[in-house]
This record gives structure tokens, C-alpha cells and sequence, in this order.
């Protein structure tokens, strides 16, 4: 495999095992690591999470990654696990570039 | 614009209509009907009255044969769903409720026909053909109307019904819908449309990925399982594989061009997966698809594949941003969305 795509992968598995714990430990899941799969659906479906829920997510978004949601964003960024990894990668990336 | 065009534009735009006779709806009456339920499914099955929760009917091996929703109503229990025949799922049932006695199962199908609506104005029809009750009904919710049964759920990630109507009146049900509808562009939607917006949507469908003899965890539905349950049918097979690990996933992906069903996915020239089920997205503008991708290829957002020459990116579902996310039944109307949604 090239460096550079391991490399992305690594990335990519980090931030979602992050993510995976935020949401245990921050909603009080009933689910352990293995059992909660990246394209979950995160409201109504899937993890029935609710819009108390969503505000739990926003702030341990942004006190664990630094990372803001727009509130135009947060209706497609709040879909799946996924989708929250999707911002946080991209996001930390911006800040990056910033230099923030 | 085709027919499946208009068809398309109707789903995402403003209102389609489906009969779907191959929906199955069973009513478990009886004072162990719940008890049954709880035998077969792999959900919890605690449910309020007018709850409906998404799961799975499962083989011994693990692998779904059909794609339900449990509902509660009443002291009624329902199942509805796509993958079997309803005599298949009832004498199932019947035969995996070792012990359980006290139910009955009714296949409402002989004497109701489904009508499914789907789209970001689905709502507004409804109600104006069906009844205001219609507006109340959340996600995931069933409720009894007069002589008709309304799910709220659908799989095509716009706002969706399936009402059960009795055979009698079906005609007159689709009479009044296709001459209200008209207000609202409704179009007729063919099962190859709906398909697409389900593969859009990365709903689970048991008619393509679901032949491919995959477990709710290579499906990426462990959602629909409970995770303290340890007796339904296919609950050893799955602790066996959750104890070994499994080294594959459905992921879903875009090309710019078209691709087809089990064509090899490389990366590097080696053979990382394959395409499962593709198709053309009109949203997005390029074709999306589930591939069944070998760990540690199996993450969204890597553009490193190649099918046959053609450039393929995994990327997080779902592959669109559906209108029904902007729209609100308490706020906005099909009648006045351009100024609603500016």
C-alpha cells in the first residue's frame, strides 16, 4: 500500500474511533465499539438519537476536535457517524491551512 | 423528460406514488403475540403503542431473509416489510416461537392493498386525501384510520407512508390521489426509480445487496440488532463472527461513469473488493453504488479505486442531501415552497 493512502486510512480510523467514543461516553450509548458501524444513522432511524441529543453532539464536537458546526451544515454533517467523521477531518484540515 | 425522470423529480421534488404488492403486512393478535415477536426478531421488542422500529428477519446462519419494521397498536403486533412471501414469514414465525401459543397471524394482504407515498410534500397529500390526523404521525409511527392502516416510513429518505387500504376501496383511495395529486406534480413510480432513490439514500435492499448471502455486520446493520438479545434465530452465527472479527464491508461509492454489479474494485492492481449494486444518481450527476470492500479498504472518503479503468472515491452516506431535511409540515406547502425554501 502506498504511504501516502496508509497514511489516509490511519486518519480516517482515528478520527472515527474518536468519534465512536464521543458518542458512548457523551449520549450514555448502549453499544460497545464493534456494534456501532460507520453509515449508522444517527436520528430517527439507526441510534434514534434525538435534538437534546444533537446539542450534546455540537459541544463535545467542539470541545474534543475544536471544531464549530454551522447551523446550515448541521442538518447534513448530524446524518451518520460517518458524516460527523467527514466534518471533523474536514474542518481540521481547514484549520490547518489557517494555521489555526 | 422520461418517464423515470419525471418519475425521479417527483420523489425528490414534490410527491410520488407506488402500489408496491410485494410489501407484506402480518397482524399478530393474541396475548403472546408480542411474546412471538420477541422470539424471532433480533430488535428489543418494547415498543409504545404506535411505534414502529426497523430490524431484520434472520436465517440460522445470520443473513437477513427479509427487511421489516415491528409495530405496535393496541394490543395488535404488525410486521411489515420486503424479502419473503407472507405465508414464508408467518409459518417462520410460527415455527421459531418455541412454545408461544397464544397468537395468530393475519395476512393483511388478502384483504388490503398498500399505496406508498414518498417525497418532501408527501405529508401535505396525505392529508389533504387521507386526513389532518396524517400531519401528527412521526417518524416511525402507525396509527388506525377509519378503516385503513398508516406507517409512517420510507427508504427513499424523503418524507414517506405506506397506507393499507382495503381492497374495496383502493380504487377509489388511487382516484382521489391522482386527482388531488395533480396539484402537486405527483407522478407514478415504478419499482427501478424507487430502487435508485433507496441506493441513493443507502437504505438496506433486500431485492440487490441482500442476495449477496451478507451478515447485518458486513451489511453495516448492526443498528438493527439488539445488543443484549442472544436467542433469535441467527444469534450464534453472528457471536461466532463478532468473536472471529469480519474482514469485509458494504461501502458506498461514486464514479463518474457507469460501473456494473460485481465488477472487481482494485487498488494498486490489487483486487481490494467489488461493485455490489450501481446506478446513476440525477442529484449528485454521477453514478453511486455499495461495494463489498475487503478491510483496511473498506472507509468512506478515500479516492484510491479503480473499477475497470474508471476512477472510484468511497464517500459517507447518505450520497445526497435530501429536500425533506428543509422542509417542514408546520412551516412550509408544495403551494408556496419557492418562496418557503429561498
Amino acid at each position: 500500500m502506498r504511504p501516502e493512502l496508509k497514511e489516509k486510512i490511519e486518519r480516517r480510523e482515528n478520527t472515527l474511533n474518536r468519534v465512536i467514543e464521543l458518542l458512548i461516553s457523551g449520549l450514555q450509548l448502549d453499544r460497545s465499539y464493534e456494534e456501532l458501524d460507520p453509515d449508522t444513522p444517527l436520528f430517527g432511524t439507526g441510534l434514534g438519537l434525538d435534538s437534546v441529543d444533537a446539542v450534546e453532539i455540537v459541544v463535545a464536537l467542539e470541545s474534543e476536535f475544536g471544531i464549530s458546526l454551522e447551523e446550515g451544515d448541521s442538518m447534513f454533517a448530524l446524518r451518520t457517524i460517518n458524516s460527523l467523521v467527514d466534518v471533523v477531518l474536514r474542518q481540521s484540515e481547514e484549520n490547518l491551512d489557517d494555521g489555526s | 423528460m422520461t418517464e423515470a425522470e419525471v418519475s425521479y423529480h417527483a420523489i425528490r421534488n414534490s410527491v410520488a406514488f407506488a402500489e408496491e404488492p410485494e410489501l407484506r403486512c402480518l397482524q399478530l393478535t393474541g396475548s403472546q403475540a408480542f411474546d412471538a415477536l420477541d422470539a424471532v426478531c433480533p430488535c428489543d421488542i418494547f415498543l409504545q403503542d404506535g411505534q414502529m422500529k426497523h430490524t431484520l428477519l434472520l436465517d440460522d446462519t445470520g443473513i437477513p431473509f427479509a427487511d421489516v419494521y415491528v409495530c405496535r397498536e393496541g394490543e395488535n403486533a404488525y410486521l411489515i416489510g420486503y424479502g419473503s412471501g407472507a405465508d414464508e414469514i408467518a409459518n417462520w414465525v410460527t415455527y421459531h416461537a418455541t412454545g408461544i401459543t397464544d397468537f395468530s397471524i393475519v395476512d393483511l394482504g388478502e384483504s388490503y392493498d398498500n399505496l406508498t407515498i414518498d417525497g418532501p410534500y408527501a405529508w401535505e397529500l396525505c392529508a389533504e386525501v387521507f386526513g389532518p390526523d396524517i400531519l401528527g404521525l412521526p417518524y416511525l409511527g402507525m396509527l388506525v384510520l377509519d378503516a385503513m392502516f398508516v406507517f409512517r416510513a420510507g427508504r427513499t429518505g424523503e418524507y414517506g407512508y405506506h397506507l393499507l387500504v382495503p381492497t374495496d376501496q383502493k380504487e377509489r383511495w388511487v382516484e382521489n390521489l391522482l386527482a388531488t395529486g395533480a396539484a402537486f406534480e405527483m407522478a407514478r413510480a415504478d419499482e427501478s426509480v424507487r430502487a435508485q432513490c433507496v441506493l441513493e439514500s443507502f437504505f438496506f435492499d433486500i431485492n440487490r445487496e441482500g442476495q449477496y448471502h451478507l451478515t447485518p455486520l458486513e451489511l453495516q446493520l448492526q443498528w438493527r440488532l439488539s445488543s443484549q438479545k442472544t436467542t433469535y434465530p441467527g444469534a450464534e452465527a453472528l457471536h461466532t463472527l463478532r468473536h472471529s472479527g469480519w474482514t469485509r464491508r458494504l461501502t458506498c461509492f461514486a464514479t463518474p461513469d457507469p460501473v456494473n454489479a460485481d465488477a472487481e474494485i482494485t487498488c494498486d492492481d490489487e483486487i481490494v473488493g467489488h461493485v455490489l449494486v450501481a446506478g446513476y444518481s440525477p442529484a449528485r450527476g454521477d453514478c453511486v453504488g455499495k461495494a463489498l470492500l475487503n478491510e483496511p479498504y473498506w472507509h468512506a472518503g478515500l479516492d484510491a479505486f479503480q473499477v475497470g479503468g474508471i476512477p472510484l472515491k468511497t464517500i459517507s452516506t447518505p450520497a445526497i442531501n435530501n429536500l425533506s431535511l428543509k422542509v417542514s409540515p408546520y412551516r412550509h406547502s408544495f403551494h408556496t415552497r419557492a418562496e418557503d425554501l429561498s
